[in-house]
């Protein structure tokens, strides 16, 4: 059942067993699971059924840190949230992802991938890509092209794309009729009550633009707001302590960060790669593989031993195409040479006059988390009266470090297993000057075994509070390559599976 | 003027000086005018931009890498078909890459292997000229 409170229709006071705050992509997820459960959930959402500027406007705020999109632009509030303009891409996150890596400080997740594991499935239904693995080997034996390259430490990664899946377009009409849930649109939760010991989450206050008040109290409740808002209202929440709530440590914002891409070099493929239709199918050009319906992107990666013995950060590499006008540049300039030379030692025929292709290397790399990265308050209000978000994004230092590690690593792997040859810009590899960032806002809520290292605990449950949970890529510890969206839906879904446990014990 | 300018005069000169020296290399490979080397020498002897680059690594010693070149491959005993010589240099390249043994050159990261023979190429085309 849909309330919108500009119509006036916000009720004076509302109590339910779960109030979700945030109908993006986890607290969709999270109502669709719960909703026929016998509980009474309530599903607050900022905005509406559209984008309204004077909502989204809530949004703005200041960046002071490294050049980022404005924050106003990088994600959408109102039903549906940021699934309404996301790519797609979709990927789970690898094993070494949730592990902690001495050369990466700060990585690891009190989790495992076989605690997400089994979400993915659910969460790949959700978003309208099949169910198959997203293993090479699947696709390699019977398809029809040879778009998978596995050869000596280089491995092929594969990425699936959802229609997308817009989460308004999709899902609003489960809620239409659902009597156990409580939409309210265009309600924005300004504060929480906390119980006495200051542990325990009463109620959520929620505002209007038009300048109503009620409150929803609950037994759980969930944050959903995304990754730089979830901190945003945290931090807000100062009544009980002036550092926010769940801030003892001074933990809230910190860590966050974005996926990079770099411009890793460029490439001269021997002939036998680039009979390879693998080439040819690289964003633009994607492939449908017969008998799926859902299309698949594959990329280049290196076996996760080498990983692990060159102290390299998880990585994906997609090689694309080029204009010719591409390869006159300095040292470019030789690229036939060496790809007459590539292509003698593998004593395959050089290429006809005009027919070269050039190949550019992108790559996304996890970043390492920098406590230093970080969200904070600014000075000034936004319309509901609290303050507007300051963003501090900095990269680690060893950012740039394991870049220039991996590129050479990949470089000499691509070459020993035959593929062709790299180059690459070592003076202009770092820092990034034109690759697009993912616009994904991770670990602000980064999830800990211990409050002195993390906001939510394994359950993404907020370590300073008994029943305040946190869903979404906020509470992502490290953050491995691949899309979040995947696991931030597969993650919504355990937890969904942990409330559900909790409320049936209680 | 850019650096490899330079560089490459330089190493013209020095490549000159060295290549009169190369007796029993001229011998060689005139007795050999047919001969598998030369062909393989030559496969790719017209990139003289690609000579220009890598052989600035062995601007100072362009001689001693044709005949460290000829040398580790035992081509001064036998010369050998170049489906053959294609095997050896796959091989030591291989195990250059396996062994982490790289170099970069003008941003390409290459075997040792690779560029010896880009260096003995870059010599062997100035002894031609």
């Amino acid at each position: 059942m849909f309330f919108d409170a500009l119509k006036g229709e916000l009720p004076e006071s509302l109590s339910v067993d779960v109030c979700i705050i945030g109908a993006g992509v986890a607290g969709i997820t999270i109502a669709k699971q719960l909703k026929n459960e016998g509980l009474r959930i309530a599903l607050v959402e900022s905005g509406g059924l559209q984008l309204n500027p004077d909502v989204q406007d809530l949004y703005n705020g200041e960046n002071i840190g490294l050049p980022y999109d404005p924050l106003d632009a990088c994600r959408l509030r109102f039903f549906g949230g940021t699934s309404n303009h996301w790519g797609g891409w979709t990927r789970p996150m690898d094993r070494v992802d949730f592990e902690k890596r001495e050369w990466i400080p700060w990585s690891g997740w009190p989790i495992t991938l076989d605690d997400v594991a089994p979400y993915y499935e659910q969460a790949q239904n959700l978003v309208e890509v099949d169910g198959t693995p997203y293993d090479a080997e699947f696709f390699s034996p019977e398809s029809s092209t040879n778009y998978l390259v596995d050869r000596a430490n280089i491995e092929t990664k594969i990425f699936k794309l959802s229609p997308p899946t817009r989460f308004l377009k999709s899902y609003k009409v489960d809620f239409n009729d659902a009597h156990s849930v409580v939409v309210l649109l265009n309600s924005n939760v300004v504060d929480f009550v906390l119980s006495e010991s200051g542990k325990t989450v009463q109620a959520a206050q929620i505002k209007t633009l038009a300048g109503k008040n009620t409150a929803v109290t609950a037994t759980h409740f969930v944050l959903a707001c995304g990754g730089i808002e979830n901190a945003r209202i945290l931090l807000n929440c100062r009544k009980a302590n002036k550092s926010g709530l769940g801030n003892d440590d001074d933990l809230v914002g910190r860590f966050f960060s974005d996926h990079d891409g770099i411009l890793s070099g460029n490439a001269v493929l021997g002939q036998r790669l680039l009979k390879s239709t693998f080439y040819q199918l690289h964003v633009p050009e994607i492939v449908r593989k017969a008998g799926l319906n859902t299309r698949i992107v594959p990329a280049f990666t290196l076996a996760e031993k080498i990983l692990r013995e060159k102290s390299l950060p998880n990585f994906n590499t997609y090689v694309l195409p080029v204009p010719d006008n591409a390869k006159a540049k300095g040292s470019l300039s030789i690229y036939p040479d060496i790809e007459g030379l590539v292509n003698f030692v593998e004593g395959t025929p050089l290429h006809p006059a005009g027919s070269r292709r050039f190949f550019q290397l992108v790559t996304a790399f996890e970043n390492t988390p920098n406590p230093n990265s970080r969200v904070m308050l600014g000075d000034k209000r936004d319309a509901l009266g609290l303050l507007r978000c300051k963003l501090n994004w900095q990269r680690s230092d060893n950012d740039e470090i394991l870049a220039r590690r991996l590129t050479m690593e990949f470089s000499r792997q691509f070459a020993l297993a035959g593929l062709g040859r790299v180059n690459i810009d070592k003076d202009n590899i770092w820092p990034q000057k034109s690759l697009e960032i993912g616009r994904h806002h991770m670990g602000t809520t980064r999830m800990s075994s211990s409050p002195k290292h993390g906001v939510v605990d394994k359950n993404c449950r907020v370590h300073t509070t008994n029943n305040l949970f946190v869903a979404g890529s906020s509470v992502f510890a490290s953050y491995g390559f691949a899309q979040p969206t995947l696991t931030i839906i597969a993650l919504a879904l355990r937890l969904s599976s942990h409330i559900k446990q909790q409320v049936s014990r209680a | 003027m850019p650096e490899y300018l330079v560089g490459r005069r330089k190493f013209i000169a020095l490549t000159l000086a060295s290549c009169l020296s190369m007796r029993s290399w001229d011998v060689i490979a005139a007795e050999q005018e047919h001969g598998a080397l030369l062909q393989i020498l030559t496969v790719i002897s017209t990139h003289q931009d690609f000579f220009k680059h890598l052989g600035r690594v062995y601007a100072k010693d362009a001689q001693s890498a044709l005949v460290k070149f000829i040398d580790e491959f035992g081509l001064v005993n036998r010369f050998p078909s170049v489906e053959e010589f294609r095997f050896l240099l796959q091989e030591r390249i291989q195990n250059d890459f396996l062994r982490g043994d790289v170099l970069s050159v003008g941003g390409w990261v290459l075997s040792p292997t690779e560029v010896l023979f880009c260096g003995a190429l870059l010599a062997q085309a100035h002894r031609s000229h």
